[in-house]
């Protein structure tokens, strides 16, 4: 199978044009996005890479209408944002599941939103078929406190599927899960990506997950100088066919070359970051150290 | 090859309600002067307990471990540990929590020389030390916070680095960061290092051998291999080298049997009708 889009060259569903974001104010004012512009084409998955503290859930948050630029425009199908809508999905990367409720409920309640008119028996089976879709029939009268964190957060994408959104915007849905899971539920996004044709924004900061499923990679480069908020300025699309299998990628000539570049670049913004730091050393004096005095520190609070 | 540390038959038995729980069994490594050796495993696999005993923080049942020649009877500052939560003290500036080892190990120095040393290897971590130095733990990043511990941990001029996953709380850039900063550093003032880590490309890049931890209980070293990627390690030369992938594939294999197990499926959760219809078959 050949990637869906490779450049956002379709007409965009979603767009920032020239998009910049500050919080607080006077001493305090933190410019968090400088002229961002990202257009996502439909049936796109974009996954938006970067170092921490650079903006990315503000990204996510301006393309789910949950906040406003203070300058430039989001844009959904080409109309001005308004707000969040039941047509976009999110998955945070804290679970946000209602504690009480068992997983069927929890997904349940996301159904009930947008299938309100169906009949009772109908949503019920939607409900189920959607907690099948993540692998979790087996756990669906399980209430969160009694899952994993891999379990959790597939609870969590059940959620945001259940709404049968046309975009999907993902806010490092896997950061807090061990390897292997990981692993997992990233099999299972692929596929269901490719399935439901969905429109995806992932927001992650590893590479691997990005060249695994998405179409196209940007990265979130940070500011050049103090003051300066995030920007984007590359894209790099990602012809790998698809269903990607990881075992398989390794051996691939293209995803190494891709999986290198991004590397690069990415390390390079970080050393951009750090070229300002002055160089004078302190030297070393040349005092050997001495053990066998040195019994535990005493602590003395300040 | 001279032995720098040399762990020989090391075993660990926990008492539990059922009897002994034998959680590393007849583990032997050897390093050489200068060397960096990264041990791979799964969570659980025993990797920690092995790193604590060398550290001298728990007592081995079987076995025993020199270093330089001494047998290790407790902890001491020989060795500096790097834990994953870099556990400063809270009250203390970057400054100060650094100098707390210092002042100890080289009490016969003046202060401003102990000072000097501690900013030398501030300075040596990445740090800008106009003004971090008086800042608290909480007033800076995760990423920098793990930079001073392992300036505190080398200031000592430790016989041995002990690294127990010292960047498996940063997201997944600020590790690449840091591997860059630690594999440059260590090239500077050549200090033998154990690290402990899951992370197959981390370990490919700091190492210049891998040792691989079969799955507990009884965990021992399942296998070893050399890392002869060039030095010093240049983040886009190693991930070009040929042998790369290579090796890269060697170690996820090892792992992925490790893991293959019913047992050890079962233990992560991983149900039989995990698999959803059409998604991307399973890798094993």
């Amino acid at each position: 199978m050949t990637p869906r889009s490779l450049s956002g060259a379709g007409k965009p569903l979603l767009e920032l044009r020239g998009v910049a974001k500050h919080y607080g104010e006077g001493a305090r004012r933190a410019s968090v996005l400088s002229d961002v512009s990202l257009s996502i084409a439909e049936g796109e998955f974009v996954a938006v890479v970067g170092f921490s503290g650079t903006g990315k859930t503000t990204l996510v948050n301006l393309l789910a209408g949950l906040t406003t630029p203070d300058a430039g425009e989001v844009s959904l199908r080409g109309e001005p944002m308004r707000g969040p809508g039941p047509d976009r999905g999110f998955v945070f990367q804290s679970y946000a599941l209602l504690p009480w409720m068992t997983v069927l409920e929890n997904v349940r309640l996301a159904v009930d939103a947008v299938w309100g008119r169906r009949s009772r028996g109908e949503r019920e089976l939607r409900a189920r078929e959607i907690v099948a879709l993540v692998g979790l029939s087996h756990a669906s009268e399980k209430r969160p406190r009694e899952l994993s964190g891999g379990m959790r957060q597939r609870v969590a994408l059940a959620r945001a599927l259940a709404q049968d959104p046309a975009i999907l915007l993902l806010d490092e849905p896997l950061g807090a899960l061990d390897a292997l899971t990981r692993a997992n539920l990233q099999r299972q996004l692929a596929g269901i990506a490719l399935r439901q044709r969905k429109t995806v924004v992932l927001v992650t900061n590893d590479i691997d997950e990005a060249l695994l499923l998405a179409d196209r990679v940007v990265p979130l480069e940070p500011g050049a100088s103090p003051g300066v908020g995030s920007r984007i300025r590359a894209s790099f699309s990602v012809a790998l066919p698809r269903p990607r299998d990881r075992t398989a990628l390794n051996h691939d000539i293209e995803f190494r070359k891709l999986r290198n570049e991004l590397t690069s670049h990415l390390l390079a913004l970080a050393a951009r970051r750090r070229a300002a730091r002055p160089t004078d050393v302190p030297p070393l004096p040349p005092l050997e150290p001495r053990l066998r005095n040195a019994g535990l520190p005493r602590l003395v609070a300040r | 090859m001279t032995r720098h540390l040399e762990i020989a038959r090391l075993g660990k038995s926990f008492a539990t309600p059922r009897g002994a729980f034998v959680a590393v069994e007849g583990f032997d490594l050897n390093l050489s002067d200068g060397e960096f050796v990264a041990l791979i495993g799964h969570s659980g696999c025993g990797k920690s307990t092995v790193l604590s005993m060398v550290a001298g923080l728990t007592e081995p049942t079987t076995g025993g471990i020199a270093l330089a020649g001494r047998e290790i009877d407790g902890p001491g500052p020989d060795r500096g540990v790097v834990f994953q939560s870099p556990a400063l003290l809270p009250w203390l500036s970057v400054l100060e929590n650094v100098l707390l080892g210092v002042d100890q190990v080289f009490a016969h120095g003046t202060p401003a020389e102990r000072r000097a040393i501690a900013e030398h290897h501030l300075h040596g971590v990445g740090l800008d030390l106009g003004d971090m130095l008086a800042k608290l733990p909480r007033e800076i990043s995760q990423g920098e916070r793990q930079r001073v511990g392992i300036a505190r941990a080398l200031a000592l001029a430790p016989k041995l680095l002990l690294l127990d996953e010292p960047f498996g709380m940063l997201d997944s850039l600020t590790r690449l960061e840091l591997q860059d900063m630690l594999t440059a550093l260590l090239a500077r003032t050549r200090t033998t290092a154990l690290m402990v880590t899951h992370d197959v490309d981390e370990a490919l890049f700091l190492a210049d051998r891998i040792a691989m931890m079969t799955k507990g209980p009884r965990a021992r070293i399942g296998a070893l291999v050399d890392v002869h990627l060039p030095r010093p390690r240049v983040r886009e030369a190693v991930l070009e080298h040929p042998d790369y992938y290579g090796l890269r594939e060697e170690l996820i294999s090892f792992l992925e049997h490790q893991d293959a197990t019913p047992e050890a499926r079962a233990e992560r959760g991983l149900a039989v009708a995990e698999e959803i219809p059409g998604a991307t078959p399973a890798s094993q």
